[in-house]
């Protein structure tokens, strides 16, 4: 248990090098679990490794919500972290061989029914899920080729042996590394994709804070159960102003289109009028702290009729531009007067968006508006309910 | 009846007529009519605008006559004393709704007009009996004078109206000229020594412009068997602004602005009639002064005192010593120090007395106060209240007693004054406000107090006496952890069978 926890959890939330070993079922969780709450109750080096991974992960969560308290290693952070191991464990090279996608199904389903929490019910407990997992990105893999004398070998994920890497000189030992991203470069393999969904079910933060992921996309009826909170949504919020309101404000309404078109599976929050009318009125969000505070504030709109279509902003402008000239309600906060300069702004902002749209952004914009019709039917407070 | 005066006539029916150089023909007399007397009044308004009144005296006379039909009409009689006056005449009743003829004596024929550039004569002179025979274009109307209206009594009957504001900014309504001001019989001393004080307390060398003069006067007894109202009646030049408020506001002082010598009207009214131009029409040995309540004639008129005569001047209230000699000591020539209400203008507030039920307000006003004013602010806590002194000047503390230096570390209420008015060095060096210590005169007639330097306290430390933050916990930064920036998968033997006790996917 302590290597669980020493070897892969605390190097997972840390960063470092993550032992990923033999596949953990709901036995060894359970086990893990138990062993748990007795380290907790004693002193000695597995509550030190509990102190230290519960350090690591308050640090992490301390971000998000400043009041966090340490979360606990309980059972629902001990099964998205064995359903992580197992995920990469996957891509280990002993598994392969004739069989290999029988094994990897049956790790993958194990994984999946170890991630199979559902959406958090809190703020914190979103947070204390995300503190475990919000280095996934980070996840590396190093492969490494070793030339030496009589020929090379190959390890993957490994750190070669020091008698393949004796006597450099001698041997002429080269070490050739090569550094791959896990979630972008290496992928998931397709017997995993429903155990990686279902873990970026039960912990939607990180999918919220990366918009920009390619595979799989953003989804909005992941993302929602995080957005109903106000802290995580204005944390959320300023994450994708960071990166750019113009590739995360496209990322976010491209997701919107399959939301609407019940593309993605089906979760928690189905597409009614008032959950995509809420998504219509975050990414308007988006736009009105871009106007207020981001650096695109300071960028002249262009005038010109040059063809942008392929530079990001479009897919934004597309939508925007629909959802103001079908219910201003969807992009104008009622609680945010007509006049005065960031009335003035973001009216300014809005007809660059129109310029924008009506350039390189027609052929979706009849959906647009069919989308804006769904949402504009009357809208209810809270926009999503928590039941 | 009437024939248009042609060019180059010279003989006329009407008698009297003659052609002036321009060849318009006039009488030697002129001839208003009004249909009512809002018109006449209306006609002089506009005639004393343009022209002076006194110029038609003597000659000038309003009559009421009543013409062959019975109606009472409005007529005034002026001689021409010029061709020009006589087109302002006709100017003026035109607008006011009138008619004007020219002659002499009792027939007068109508003045030119527009159709007959030069005037007109008459046809034939009618035989009608009457005071006056006007020959008009349409008929020819006989008239009996009834009744005489002198100019001076219409003057008298006509009721003022408010004269128009001009608005913030545009000056004083008083103007900047003398002033009569009436007091009734009970506040003319009162008025009399604030004006004297006013006087006095200016510094300039030419006492700043305010001057003042005043007499009792005395009215016609309504009844044999009462005694005559009278009044006080001032007059003053170059009263300063800071007191027009006063004036004018004060029930029982009443403010006129003089037209002429001896005309004055209510301050924020005017005559109908413009009085500049009716100078003949009011006796110089009398005092006009017209109010909302009508005319008073102030008869004969008075003789203005300097105020500084009328100033009633205080006897002292202790007896006289009775004359007799002290044997073998010398008379004391010290004189005890009065503090009186004084006359000067006040200085600037340096300090304030705050009785301690008004502690809450000047809690209040301290979260106002900015940082300059906290810091220059010393208190003393007397058992009357808080003493609060400013620096140069007190400031943003209205309420309490407020007090004024006078003299280095003496402190006098707000508009009082020390008599004999000895310098203020000595003044302070004999009451012992030195080296820091402060003498306090709460009130007149009351017992001075010494306040010493250590009882003045800064204000600022008094009220925060009591802040003391508890101290924060620290938090240890060799206890937050770093976080590596990259996390590599490094994959473990996993030996023979390493999907061992790992549960099999269930069938759905």
């Amino acid at each position: 248990m302590r290597r669980f926890i020493s070897d892969f959890l605390l190097p997972i939330v840390r960063g470092g090098p993550a032992s990923v070993g033999r596949p953990l079922g709901p036995t060894a969780v359970a086990r893990i679990v138990a062993h748990v709450e007795q380290a907790e109750a004693s002193s000695g080096a597995d509550a030190d490794a509990l102190a230290q991974l519960a350090a690591c992960r308050l640090a992490i969560a301390s971000r998000f919500l400043p009041a966090a308290a340490a979360p606990r290693l309980d059972e629902a952070s001990v099964r998205l972290g064995a359903a992580l191991h197992d995920l990469l464990a996957l891509g280990h090279p002993e598994l392969g061989g004739p069989g290999v996608l029988r094994r990897q199904t049956r790790i993958a389903n194990v994984a999946k029914q170890l991630a199979a929490l559902g959406p958090p019910r809190s703020a914190e407990e979103a947070v204390a899920r995300h503190s475990l997992l919000s280095r996934l990105p980070d996840i590396v893999r190093v492969d490494r080729t070793v030339h030496f004398w009589l020929g090379r070998q190959a390890f993957v994920g490994r750190t070669p042996p020091r008698r393949v890497t004796a006597l450099p000189a001698l041997r002429r030992v080269r070490i050739e590394s090569t550094s791959r991203s896990w979630l972008r470069e290496i992928g998931i393999p397709a017997v995993g994709r429903g155990a990686f969904l279902a873990l970026n079910v039960a912990s939607p933060l990180g999918e919220a804070l990366d918009p920009l992921r390619l595979d799989p996309p953003v989804t909005w009826g992941r993302m929602f159960p995080v957005l109903r909170f106000p802290r995580l949504a204005r944390v959320v919020a300023g994450n994708a102003l960071a990166m750019g309101i113009d590739r995360a404000g496209d990322a976010l309404s491209d997701a919107l289109y399959r939301f609407v078109a019940f593309h993605d599976p089906a979760y928690q929050f189905q597409a009614s009028p008032e959950v995509v009318g809420f998504a219509i009125r975050f990414i308007a969000h988006l736009v009105w702290l871009d106007v207020l505070f981001g650096a695109s504030s300071q960028r002249p709109d262009a005038q010109d009729l040059v063809d942008r279509s392929l530079e990001p902003g479009t897919d934004l402008a597309v939508i925007m531009t629909a959802a103001a000239s079908t219910a201003r309600a969807l992009v104008w906060p009622r609680d945010v007067p007509e006049g005065g300069d960031p009335a003035d702004a973001f009216r300014a902002r809005l007809d660059a968006l129109a310029r924008r749209a009506q350039a390189a952004g027609l052929p979706r914009y009849k959906t647009a508006l069919t989308i804006m019709e769904i949402a504009a039917a009357p809208v209810t407070i809270p926009a999503i309910s928590l039941t | 009846m009437l024939a248009r005066i042609a060019p180059g006539q010279v003989r006329f029916n009407l008698p009297g007529l003659t052609a002036d150089t321009r060849g318009v023909v006039s009488g030697r007399q002129l001839v208003a009519r009004f249909a009512a007397i809002d018109r006449l009044v209306s006609f002089l308004r506009v005639l004393s605008a343009e022209q002076s009144l006194d110029d038609l005296q003597p000659g000038l006379r309003i009559v009421y006559a009543r013409g062959a039909t019975g109606t009472r009409e409005a007529v005034v009689l002026m001689p021409v004393v010029s061709p020009a006056l006589a087109d302002v005449v006709a100017h003026a009743a035109r607008l006011a709704g009138g008619q004007t003829f020219t002659g002499v004596g009792k027939h007068f024929v109508q003045y030119r007009d527009a159709r007959a550039p030069l005037g007109y004569d008459v046809t034939g002179l009618a035989d009608a009996s009457g005071d006056l025979v006007l020959y008009g274009t349409e008929q020819i109307v006989p008239y009996r004078i009834d009744s005489e209206l002198p100019l001076s009594k219409l003057l008298f009957r006509l009721s003022l109206v408010a004269a128009p504001s001009r608005g913030l900014g545009s000056g004083s309504p008083l103007g900047d000229g003398p002033l009569f001001i009436t007091a009734r019989r009970g506040l003319g001393p009162v008025l009399a020594s604030y004006l004297h004080r006013a006087i006095v307390g200016v510094r300039s060398p030419d006492g700043g412009g305010l001057r003042a003069s005043a007499a009792l006067c005395e009215t016609a007894a309504a009844s044999a068997f009462g005694a005559p109202p009278s009044f006080w009646l001032f007059r003053v030049e170059r009263l300063p602004v800071r007191m027009r408020g006063l004036v004018t506001r004060t029930p029982g002082l009443d403010v006129f602005i003089p037209v002429t010598d001896n005309a004055a009207v209510a301050a924020g009214y005017r005559h109908p009639i413009h009085l500049e131009s009716c100078r003949g029409s009011f006796p110089a040995d009398r005092l006009h002064l017209f109010s909302l309540r009508g005319v008073t004639e102030v008869v004969p008129l008075p003789a203005l005192a300097a105020i500084e005569d009328v100033v009633r001047i205080r006897m002292p209230t202790t007896e006289l010593q009775p004359d007799r000699a002290a044997p073998a000591s010398r008379p004391d020539l010290s004189a005890p120090l009065r503090l009186e209400a004084g006359g000067r203008p006040p200085g600037p507030t340096v300090a304030t007395l705050i009785p301690w039920n008004r502690l809450p307000w000047l809690r209040r006003v301290t979260y106002a106060l900015p940082a300059p004013a906290l810091t220059s602010c010393t208190v003393a806590l007397l058992e009357r209240g808080i003493l609060v002194r400013g620096g140069e000047s007190l400031q943003g503390i209205p309420f309490g007693t407020l007090y004024e230096l006078a003299g280095p570390d003496v402190l006098v209420p707000v508009g009082t004054q020390f008599r004999p008015a000895l310098s203020p060095q000595l003044l302070s060096e004999r009451l012992g406000a030195t080296q820091g210590t402060v003498v306090l005169f709460p009130g007149v007639g009351e017992q001075p107090l010494r306040i010493v330097r250590e009882s003045l306290l800064p204000l600022e430390p008094q009220l925060l006496a009591r802040v003391m933050p508890p101290a924060a916990e620290v938090v240890e930064p060799d206890a937050q952890p770093t976080l590596a920036n990259a996390v590599e998968i490094e994959n473990r033997p996993l030996g023979p069978m390493p999907l061992w006790g790992l549960e099999r996917p269930t069938t759905r």
